[in-house]
């Protein structure tokens, strides 16, 4: 197909410029390199319902709304990679797009005023939702990635996970800043 | 006169043959036992003597032996008289050294016949 | 310190605590180490699920490289009293997280190699590597290091029970074996002891008690059985003892029987010795008692007949014949009274010669000529061929032909009397008969029966008529016995008699025993002053095989032979041994035998030894001139030879073998020693 094609090609490129990009910007791209590593490493932790997968083997999908700053770095981190036999298939998505095919949603930092619709928008699905903005685990979203002294910490919203039906196992709360909110803005940490 | 000793213990023997042996002719010399036969044969040189044996004392065995081994004695020969013809006697005598020898009691032809047949030979010895 | 030699009990004991221990440590032993592998293994696997839990527990810090919370993770090992170090290693190896508590170091970085799960004991830890994974993915690598030390309190607490255990069963092994080994030892003391006590005393009735039923029991009761047996040996032997004494006693009352028997015996037979000594001394006595008064008698009346004659007094010469006759009487009666006595004493002996027979016959009947004449008789004598010497008691054959003779004489008138000689052989055995016939008065039956009886002259009246004893014939009979011959008679009354007695040629005495063939030459014997060795010959002759023919012979008639070659030598042995004959060869290598026998002749001491020459060269005369009392011609006529040794043996020859002639008169007159009728 010619479009995908094209897309590969734009994709490629993009990964192109992305690891020209990366290769010039290697503090930023290990940043990302690490929080892409995180992301796997969150499906690792994070059990989806049976439902959310058609398939034992459906592909996790990682869909990507608004910027993306890993660029062809998630990409080559999860290629070939498995969680659970399920292999990852990584889509950029418009805003407008439907979500409710990820199971995995990385809000980019560009919706960051718009994130509350997001988050409305996903709220009951099972769909493990990630972003750098600040404050998004408060607001309801489920991990948020931080940076702390240097180092890349998350928050992780319990409720939301619980509402969003999605387990996420204790090995990865501890590791996290958890937090504990009804949605409506109340902190309980 | 030949002088013939006789050496015998029997008184009456002595007496007969004596006698008798003087009748013949011959002087004789009478000895009553054996050492009066050595002494008289060494002393009186008889041409023969009669040896009576068994006599007192030393017999006649002995005297004669005494006799022959003495070199004044030993050339006179001598009858041994003995009661036994034995042929045991007749051989002592013999060995004993006597000339002759004859049984009594004495047959006195006999005798003399003896006598006069070793005074024949030592005269001619 | 031998096992063997231990006490029953002391082995018992040792080998049931031997066993005991033995058992129990192993037992024990066994199941400690069990124990502690088991557990050693159930702390392995603690360890590994500890690592595994903690592993799972660190395996998303360890993603997300959270240190703090991985060593918190870690930390949380604290409970863990054992765990002595926990390092979490990054996948290149590098230490991501640790615990270590107390002030030891980390452990020293896992080799590159061992990412891998797994275990090992090393230095006395007990490390376990757990791979963490995190959804499959290998984020790091746990090592979980233990001292074991539960494990190792747990062996020690072992060991500490185990040699308390050990100790207390020893010791109640001991107590108990100590109790049980009673159960052998004690049969077996016992059985000790029996034994003991039966040996010492040698008491076999004991018997051992025998309660048991096992091996020991049946030892017991064989030991039992064993001793009963011994004790009925005892006893069988105790009693074959009393026996073997009883009949010892008898025996030795037996002996002493004997013995006493015996010595009775002996007393006897001295006695009896005693009394043939005294029968001996009294005949001898009476012997030469009776004849010397009565040779006086003869003699004096012979003596004064003589000079009776001389003087011319013929009266008296006939009173004096009658008193020598009637001497002469007395005389042959105590001569026969004598023999018989002598006969009956046994004391009559056998003096045994070799003789020739011829003359002495040819001499009886000269001294009887006068006896015939008297009852106008003629004697006629016949000598058979072959009636050559024999060997027999000269005196006693000539007193029993005399006997016979005169007996003829006496009983015959104008008669012939007849006397014949001749050999005969009967019964394998060579003899001489001598023949007396008359043609006398005979005898009777009934006389007959009586003849050779002593003391029963065939009629009273006959010895008054016809003189004599009586006891003549008894005599002569006896002596014909002695000789192993016999006398006979045949007669008619009033034609005449004929007496017949058969004697051996040789006459061998009771108890002689034949010359033994095996002479050997005895050591020389020193010669007694002028006496000749009795059965020595001596053999001069140079030819080796000569001398041994000669030995061999002579040797048969029972002589000792002494043999030389040479002359010198052989006076030397003459001189020496006196041998009672030498036979000399006249052929000898150093010396001429006619000059030895010269010097054998001339010696005062060896000249009355008879020489026999022997030679090839026929010089009779020669040698009987020279003196030789012999001569034989070779090749020797052994018989001859034998003849002469015996006649030389006996001494028949006159001492003097120069003297032929006189040698031959010698003889006569010794054969007219008129001592018997």
């Amino acid at each position: 197909m010619t479009v995908r094609r094209l897309i590969i090609f734009i994709v490629m490129m993009m990964l192109g410029q992305a690891s020209y990009a990366w290769a010039q910007d290697s503090e930023a791209s290990s940043e990302y390199l690490i929080k892409a590593g995180y992301i796997y490493n969150f499906a690792k932790l994070v059990e989806w319902p049976a439902t959310a997968f058609a398939q034992p083997d459906s592909p996790i999908v990682i869909g990507i709304v608004g910027n993306d700053p890993f660029g062809p770095i998630i990409d080559k981190v999860l290629e070939g990679k498995k969680v659970n036999g399920h292999p990852f298939l990584i889509k950029r998505l418009k805003p407008t797009a439907d979500v409710k095919e990820c199971q995995i949603l990385f809000i980019g930092s560009s919706l960051g005023s718009h994130v509350a619709d997001t988050i409305r928008l996903t709220r009951g699905t099972p769909i493990l939702t990630i972003s750098e903005i600040p404050g998004f685990a408060d607001r309801g979203g489920i991990i948020n990635l931080t940076l702390e002294q240097n180092k890349v910490r998350f928050e992780v919203n319990v409720d939301a996970a619980k509402e969003a039906d999605l387990n996420i196992s204790s090995r990865l709360l501890v590791l996290a800043k958890v937090i504990q909110q009804s949605g409506d803005g109340r902190k309980t940490e | 006169m030949p002088k013939i000793l006789l050496v015998e213990d029997n008184e009456m023997n002595r007496d007969m043959l004596s006698r008798r042996l003087q009748r013949k002719g011959y002087a004789v010399v009478m000895a009553h036992d054996g050492e009066q036969g050595l002494e008289f044969a060494r002393s009186e040189s008889p041409d023969l003597i009669l040896m009576d044996i068994s006599l007192p004392k030393m017999d006649g065995w002995q005297v004669t032996r005494f006799l022959k081994s003495n070199p004044e004695t030993k050339g006179i020969p001598v009858i041994a008289l003995t009661a036994h013809a034995l042929s045991t006697d007749r051989q002592k005598a013999f060995e004993i050294g006597c000339d002759d020898y004859d049984t009594k009691p004495v047959e006195f032809g006999r005798l003399s016949e003896k006598i006069e047949h070793l005074l024949v030979e030592k005269s001619v010895s | 310190m031998k096992l063997q030699n231990l006490s029953i009990k002391r082995k018992l004991m040792l080998i049931t605590m031997l066993t005991s221990s033995v058992a129990l440590l192993l037992s024990s032993a066994s199941f400690l180490i069990y124990d502690l592998i088991s557990f050693r293994h159930l702390l392995t696997q603690d360890l590994e699920t500890q690592a595994q839990i903690i592993g799972y527990n660190s395996a998303a810090a360890m993603a997300f490289k959270d240190e703090p919370v991985a060593t918190a993770t870690l930390a949380a090992l604290k409970a863990k009293e054992d765990i002595v170090a926990a390092v979490l290693y990054t996948p290149d190896g590098k230490i991501f997280a640790q615990y270590v508590p107390g002030d030891k170091a980390a452990p020293a970085v896992v080799p590159p190699k061992l990412y891998r799960t797994g275990y090992r004991f090393e230095g006395g830890y007990f490390d376990v590597l757990h791979d963490v994974t995190l959804n499959g993915e290998h984020v790091g690598t746990l090592l979980l290091r233990s001292d074991m030390r539960e494990w190792s309190r747990r062996a020690k607490r072992y060991a500490l029970i185990f040699f308390i255990f050990v100790f207390a069963s020893g010791l109640f092994a001991l107590l108990l074996s100590s109790k049980l080994q009673r159960m052998i030892s004690r049969p077996i003391l016992q059985l000790e002891d029996t034994i003991r006590i039966v040996s010492a005393n040698k008491n076999y009735e004991i018997r051992a008690e025998n309660t048991y039923g096992d091996e020991i029991g049946r030892l017991m009761d064989g030991f039992n059985n064993m001793l009963a047996e011994i004790q009925q040996r005892d006893t069988a032997l105790l009693n074959a003892n009393d026996q073997l004494h009883a009949r010892t006693e008898e025996l030795e009352r037996e002996v002493a029987q004997r013995q006493q028997a015996q010595e009775e015996l002996l007393k006897a037979k001295h006695a009896a010795e005693e009394a043939s000594r005294a029968k001996s001394a009294f005949l001898a006595n009476m012997s030469h008692e009776l004849r010397t008064p009565l040779n006086a008698i003869i003699g004096y009346s012979e003596m004064l007949e003589e000079e009776t004659r001389e003087s011319g007094n013929t009266e008296a010469i006939q009173d004096l014949q009658k008193i020598q006759t009637a001497g002469k009487h007395l005389l042959s009666l105590i001569n026969d009274v004598l023999d018989l006595s002598k006969i009956e004493a046994g004391k009559m002996t056998l003096h045994l010669e070799i003789f020739d027979v011829p003359p002495m016959i040819r001499q009886i009947v000269t001294t009887l000529e006068p006896a015939a004449t008297k009852n106008s008789n003629v004697i006629n004598v016949r000598v058979a061929e072959g009636v050559d010497s024999m060997r027999a008691d000269i005196t006693k054959v000539r007193q029993i032909l005399v006997n016979l003779v005169s007996n003829a004489c006496k009983f015959t008138d104008s008669g012939t009397i007849s006397v014949n000689v001749e050999p005969i052989t009967a019964e394998g055995q060579d003899w001489i008969r001598f023949e007396v016939c008359d043609t006398g008065i005979g005898i009777t039956p009934k006389q007959r029966k009586q003849l050779f009886q002593e003391f029963a002259q065939a009629d009273t009246s006959i010895s008054r008529k016809y003189g004599g004893t009586g006891l003549g014939l008894a005599i002569s009979h006896r002596f014909a016995q002695m000789m192993n011959g016999h006398i006979d008679v045949e007669s008619e009354p009033g034609k005449g008699s004929t007496f017949t007695v058969l004697l051996p040629v040789e006459v061998k005495s009771e108890g002689q025993e034949s010359p033994s063939s095996e002479t050997t030459l005895e050591p020389a014997k020193p010669p007694r002053p002028g006496a000749s060795n009795q059965d020595t010959i001596l053999v001069i002759d140079d030819d080796a095989t000569c001398r041994d023919l000669m030995s061999r012979s002579l040797n048969k008639l029972g002589l000792n032979v002494i043999l030389t070659g040479s002359g010198e030598e052989g006076i030397e042995l003459a001189r020496r041994m006196r041998p009672f004959a030498i036979t000399l060869d006249v052929l000898l290598p150093d010396r001429d035998g006619w000059s030895v026998l010269h010097e054998l002749k001339t010696d005062p001491e060896l000249s009355s030894i008879p020489v026999i020459m022997l030679t090839i060269i026929d010089n009779e005369s020669l040698a009987l001139s020279m003196g030789a009392s012999n001569y034989l011609v070779k090749p020797l006529d052994r018989e001859r030879l034998a003849v002469l040794i015996e006649k030389y043996r006996a001494g028949r020859s006159s001492k003097s073998p120069n003297r032929n002639s006189s040698n031959r008169t010698a003889e006569k007159r010794e054969e007219l020693a008129p001592t018997k009728a």
